[in-house]
């Protein structure tokens, strides 16, 4: 299972800081969320980074991941 | 925007002349760098200009037995440029050298820094350290008057209606007489002075000053010559205590502001720092002979 | 990937592209360019910092024969429509179309409130008064104190916090909270022998760029409108433009002029929606140019901070907790960098438990805009001040105490992921290992030294490279360069390519001749445009490959490519990359090759800074007598063009710290709204800042880019201030450290 991090106000919501999840990919992981926190803001989500295992991944639409990877959504970062 | 009728007049005379004679607003101009920024502000709609820098004997400089006789429109960078000059009046020149940067001093001039009358001007207690005269022509003749006097208030000078500045006169300093000019600024140029000292010091054979003037500048509307730090200077040898008398004379006859460029708190004491500074480079220079 | 792979052109030193025309004067510029029938637009700008606006009245300006066209904030269409809708996305575009044009209040001086354009830029000049604005004063919200305080006048009478414990239920300054934590830091207060707590605040700083803004835009009916500007983004021009003017992305065609510095503050637009309404009311070509004071009172600023750091450690020197507390000035509409503030403050640092809190505070001051590493200078300077006293107070060297603590390769970072390989440890050691550092302190000297980290970003680019049938060609990217990108550009495919870098001819492309590019920013153009000229690179060469096999009528897996030459496995015959273009006609036409990527995998950049500074003991004034900065690049694609990025990043750093800040009286206006008395540091103000590169290759990059272009400004804030304090042997907390300040802590009783 693949462990997904939470922290600030998501893990406020979810009332955890961590959540063991079995998809292996982007998509899979929201529907995954949407069952277990259906009152999470999805689309506040969907405008944030995505990391695999320390990896950022700004567009993760498409990303895939191991069984065992640690998974973390972040602010993008802007810069300048 | 101002509609411009310019003259460059090769006589003292004709220059008088058309300022005399002028029905729009008139000014004179030197080197332009304070005067073609202050017409970007300027809200007459026609501006007579007299450039004064094809008149020969206003941007001559010639060192005699009597003194300096200065052009007041001379160009900084060929005024830096004379040793002999600068072997007489080194803080003098020092001040010239400090006018903005390489391209500036190209155009600007003394007698332009002096007219323009800012209380930051760096040449102006210079000036008035080495006893500066100005000569001023008009049509109803000539007058001196003492640099100290010449300036106002802040940018203001005593200049009538179609007079104009036609030198500045420093007479020969007594032997073993040097001058030094220190100004602050946050950076090393291209900045205006915070605060500016200029001291002229006498010495006697054996080392003591036997007579001095202090000239404080951006620490008060306009730039102030400080007797009582002359005389706290005379009589000594420059020792510690004498200058931080000197020091003390100078912080408290300024009247500083805050201002974006330093407060008046930091402007009184550091003006004292530079007067103290500035009469231990002049001693030294005056102890060094000619 | 191996350290140590062989490179022919990478790392060489060649000379920049584009730098003949810039020391000739012919590259063009913003302000550089004239359209036949072209009209001159002029913006009204606010007297007031806070106000209300009651009226614009443009009926006199209207009756003018001078005036062409006027805009004002009605101009924008979506905007009004949109006003209703609900949507983070919309609220922000309301907030920048009320900064472009104000709305119903100004809310700093400078604040643009309308319009014209006439034939001149004197006539626009000269028809701005014929608009009259009536203005209900209101008192100006000038720092976060003010902004925080109870009583404090409201900005926005809508804005409530977002990101508390408990959803605010009544309007306030303070845009935005957020919060960071990583174990318990009570137990870790618990753990220490030793804590410290400081304050520090940093001043609003601009970002200096030498060329002002400016545009030409000429409206189109029938073919897509162009603006030129100089920019770090044309295409995130086009996508601003485009939704505050309800148009389609086809209709519009921005050109990327040349662009003299931006630093994260030319990543937004102010003029150029205004020129494209004037230019399609008056039916001409619309030039709008900011002069030096309007860039200073009305274009994005960083933000001034206020941070509270508290630190808990043993006294073996292992750092127990890390606590900050940090505010931003967003300036008049929300959106300060206060997260990657949060995110980074403590960053360089492997400790178990740490606390962070930021707020967003909207104050009457210009809307601030990114600047290199946006938000990291401010906090990092808190948390390397404090780092650095905290070394002081348990009597170990601050680099030993570093190196105990370094973040390093699994490392827990506090906003979420572990770090990959990273380059602190290099640094520091390098830094340690340095003759500056050996080097003896004379008298009168302190020193400082500061780590500095930020993240990088990668992100969309696309890239086209097109060769010629005599095997040059040109690479056509969408990344304005604004450091020297083109040379890397142009370095990065002929190593693939194997041939002379000046082959390879490299065009920023307007947004019609080239798909869609991220912004230059986040020091993500040598890392992921380069990524992609590498790919574009690559698919050439596989064409090359194939037009080979077929010459030779062998199969491609029987064709090698070895630096510029195709190789015959099956035979002895070779062939040049310039021959198998001039045959490319013969084998299926010429030859190109394209990559459109979103990079992942960015590096982020540690650096490490070490300077000495002077102090004047009778005056607080600062002389820097030597400085060195050492930053991980994982890998220098160019080293002068690395090298001149940690000095610019030094050097802007160093004015942040000494002398650089904005000035305002008690109504908000600017005091010293130009260089001559906003004091950034002159050539004759430092010495050569010293570089070491460091090279820990980032394994996403085929060649080990980690960004190198922001990190740089973060150490030089703790270096200097530490420096400082050093030398008066006083604490310093405050920034800029000018000389009245200095002064000031010299004479106060220790
Ligand atoms: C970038 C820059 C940096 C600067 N840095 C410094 C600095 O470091 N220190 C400093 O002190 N100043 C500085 N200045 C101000 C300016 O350069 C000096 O004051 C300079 O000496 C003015 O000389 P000018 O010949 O250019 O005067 P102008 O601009 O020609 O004239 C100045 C004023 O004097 C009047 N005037 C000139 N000549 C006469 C005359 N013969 N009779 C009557 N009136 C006359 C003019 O009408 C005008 O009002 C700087 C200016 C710039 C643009």
């Amino acid at each position: 299972m693949a462990t997904l991090k939470l922290s600030g106000a998501l893990a406020a919501m979810a009332g955890c800081e961590e959540i063991e999840v079995s998809a292996t990919a982007y998509r899979g992981l929201l529907q995954e969320i949407d069952s277990i926190l259906p009152e999470w803001d999805r689309a506040k989500i969907e405008s944030m980074a995505f990391v695999i295992d320390g990896e950022i991944v700004d567009e993760p639409f498409l990303a895939t991941f191991e069984r065992d990877s640690e998974l973390h959504f972040i602010e993008k970062i802007a810069a300048g | 925007m101002v509609a411009l009728t310019y003259h460059a007049p090769t006589t003292l005379d004709e220059a008088v002349s058309l300022l005399s004679n002028a029905t729009l607003p008139a000014k004179v101009m030197s080197g332009g760098t304070d005067l073609i920024i202050q017409m970007q502000r300027m809200i007459d709609s026609e501006r007579l200009i007299v450039d004064v820098k094809k008149i020969p004997e206003l941007t001559t400089a010639s060192l005699s037995a009597e003194g300096l006789t200065l052009g007041p429109a001379l160009c900084c960078s060929k005024f830096t440029r004379r040793d002999d000059i600068k072997q007489r009046f080194p803080g003098l020149v020092e001040a010239a050298y400090l006018i903005g940067s390489t391209q500036v001093q190209g155009r600007a001039s003394i007698g332009g820094n002096l007219c323009n009358a800012s209380p930051a001007a760096d040449t102006i207690p210079a000036l008035i350290a080495n006893n500066a005269i100005c000569r001023i022509h008009g049509a109803g003749g000539e007058r001196r008057i003492a640099v100290e006097k010449f300036v106002t208030g802040v940018g203001q000078n005593c200049l009538e209606e179609g007079e104009l500045l036609a030198s500045i006169e420093i007479p020969a300093p007594a032997v073993r007489t040097k001058d030094a000019y220190l100004r602050f600024i946050p950076r090393t140029e291209m900045d205006i002075a915070v605060a500016g000292a200029a001291v002229s010091v006498t010495l006697d054979e054996q080392g003591t000053c036997i007579a001095a003037r202090v000239a404080i500048g951006a620490v008060a509307p306009t730039a102030l010559l400080v007797p009582a730090a002359a005389e706290a200077l005379v009589g000594s040898r420059l020792e510690d205590g004498a200058l931080a008398k000197a020091s003390a004379a100078v912080s408290e006859a300024a009247s500083p502001i805050t201002d974006r460029r330093g407060t008046a708190d930091f402007r009184r004491h550091v003006v004292g720092v530079l007067t103290k500074r500035a009469a231990k480079i002049a001693a030294e220079r005056a102890g060094e002979g000619e | 990937m191996s350290e140590a792979r062989a490179f022919k052109h990478i790392g060489q030193r060649t000379i920049r592209p584009d730098g003949f025309d810039k020391v000739t004067g012919k590259a063009n510029y913003g302000a550089d360019l004239a359209l036949p029938g072209m009209i001159w637009g002029a913006i009204l700008r606010s007297p007031h910092a806070h106000a209300n606006i009651r009226s614009i009245n443009t009926e006199r300006a209207e009756a003018s024969s001078d005036v062409l066209a006027i805009a004002t904030f009605q101009d924008f269409p979506s905007v009004n429509d949109a006003a209703s809708a609900a949507g983070t996305l919309r609220k922000d575009l309301i907030d920048t179309a009320q900064n472009i044009l104000a709305q119903d209040k100004v809310l700093y001086h400078g604040h643009a409130v309308a319009a014209v354009a006439a034939r001149t830029e004197a006539a626009a000049e000269a028809a701005l008064a014929l608009i009259d604005v009536d203005y209900e004063v209101l008192s100006p919200v000038l720092s976060i104190d003010a902004a925080i305080a109870e009583d404090a006048p409201l900005l926005h009478p809508q804005l409530k916090t977002e990101g508390l414990v408990e959803p605010a239920d009544s309007p306030s300054n303070i845009a935005a909270r957020m919060e960071l934590k990583k174990g318990d830091i009570a137990k870790g207060f618990a753990e220490a022998d030793v804590i410290i707590e400081r304050s520090y605040d940093t001043p609003t700083v601009h970002q200096g760029y030498i060329e002002p803004h400016a545009t030409v835009v000429n409206f189109d009916h029938n073919a897509p409108s162009m603006i030129w500007c100089p920019t770090q983004g044309h295409f995130d021009v086009r996508a601003r433009i485009a939704q505050l003017m309800n148009m389609e992305l086809g209709q519009l065609k921005v050109v990327a002029s040349e662009i003299g510095g931006g630093f994260g503050g030319k990543t937004t637009v102010y003029l150029e929606p205004v020129a494209l309404i004037l230019s399609k009311k008056a039916g001409r070509p619309v030039k709008m140019v900011m002069n030096r004071e309007d860039v200073f009172r009305a274009s994005g600023p960083a933000s001034a901070s206020q941070s509270t750091i508290k630190l808990g450690a043993k006294m073996d020197g292992t750092i127990t907790a890390m606590q900050a507390t940090l505010h931003y000035e967003a300036g008049a509409f929300k959106g300060s960098p206060m997260g990657p503030g949060c995110m980074t403050v403590f960053t360089p640092y492997d400790v178990e438990h740490m606390y962070v809190e930021g707020f967003d505070v909207v104050v009457n001051k210009p809307k601030v805009a990114a600047y290199r590493a946006p938000g990291a200078p401010q906090s990092e300077f808190a948390a390397e001040m404090a780092v650095n006293e905290l070394a002081a107070k348990i009597g170990i060297d601050p680099i030993d105490l570093r190196l105990k603590n370094a973040a390093r390769e699994g490392t827990q970072t506090i906003y979420g992921p572990k770090l990959k390989v990273v380059g602190l440890e290099a640094c520091l050691k390098a830094a340690q290992q340095s003759e500056h550092y050996q080097s003896p302190i004379a008298d009168g000297v302190g020193r400082g030294l500061s780590a500095g980290f930020w993240f990088n970003i990668g992100g969309q680019s696309s890239v086209i490279i097109n060769l010629n049938p005599d095997g040059t060609g040109s690479i056509i990217e969408g990344s304005p360069d604004i450091g020297g990108s083109r040379a890397s550009m142009q370095m990065m495919a002929a190593e693939v390519l194997g041939i002379a870098p000046g082959k390879l001819n490299p065009i920023v492309a307007d947004t019609e001749h080239v798909a869609y590019n991220q912004t230059t920013g986040g020091s993500r153009t040598t890392f992921a445009t380069g990524m992609a000229v590498i790919e574009a690179a690559e698919s050439v060469v596989s064409q090359l490959k194939e037009r080979a096999a077929a010459l030779w009528n062998v199969t491609t897996e029987q064709v090698d490519f070895v630096d510029g030459v195709a190789l015959n496995l099956a035979g002895e015959d070779s062939l040049t990359l310039a021959q198998i273009c001039a045959a490319a006609e013969k084998t299926g036409g010429q030859i190109s090759g394209t990559a459109n990527i979103n990079a992942r995998g960015a590096g982020p950049s540690f650096a490490v800074h070490l300077c000495d500074i002077k102090v004047d003991p009778e005056t607080g004034k600062t002389d820097v007598v030597r400085y060195t900065a050492i930053q991980d690049a994982g890998k220098a694609i160019h080293p002068s063009y690395v090298e001149g990025q940690f000095q610019g990043g030094a050097v802007q750093g160093i004015g942040w710290a000494l002398n650089e800040e904005y000035v305002y009286n008690e109504s908000g206006v600017m005091e010293n709204a130009g260089f001559l008395d906003y004091r950034i540091p002159l050539a004759s103000d430092l010495p050569a800042i010293e570089t070491i590169i460091v090279e820990v290759p980032n394994s996403f990059h085929p060649f080990g880019v980690r960004g190198v272009g922001e990190t740089g400004i973060v150490p030089p804030l703790a270096a200097v201030g530490t420096a400082v304090a050093d030398a008066i042997q006083k604490p310093v907390s405050s920034l800029p450290c000018s000389p009245p300040k200095v002064l000031e802590l010299i004479m106060a009783e220790s």
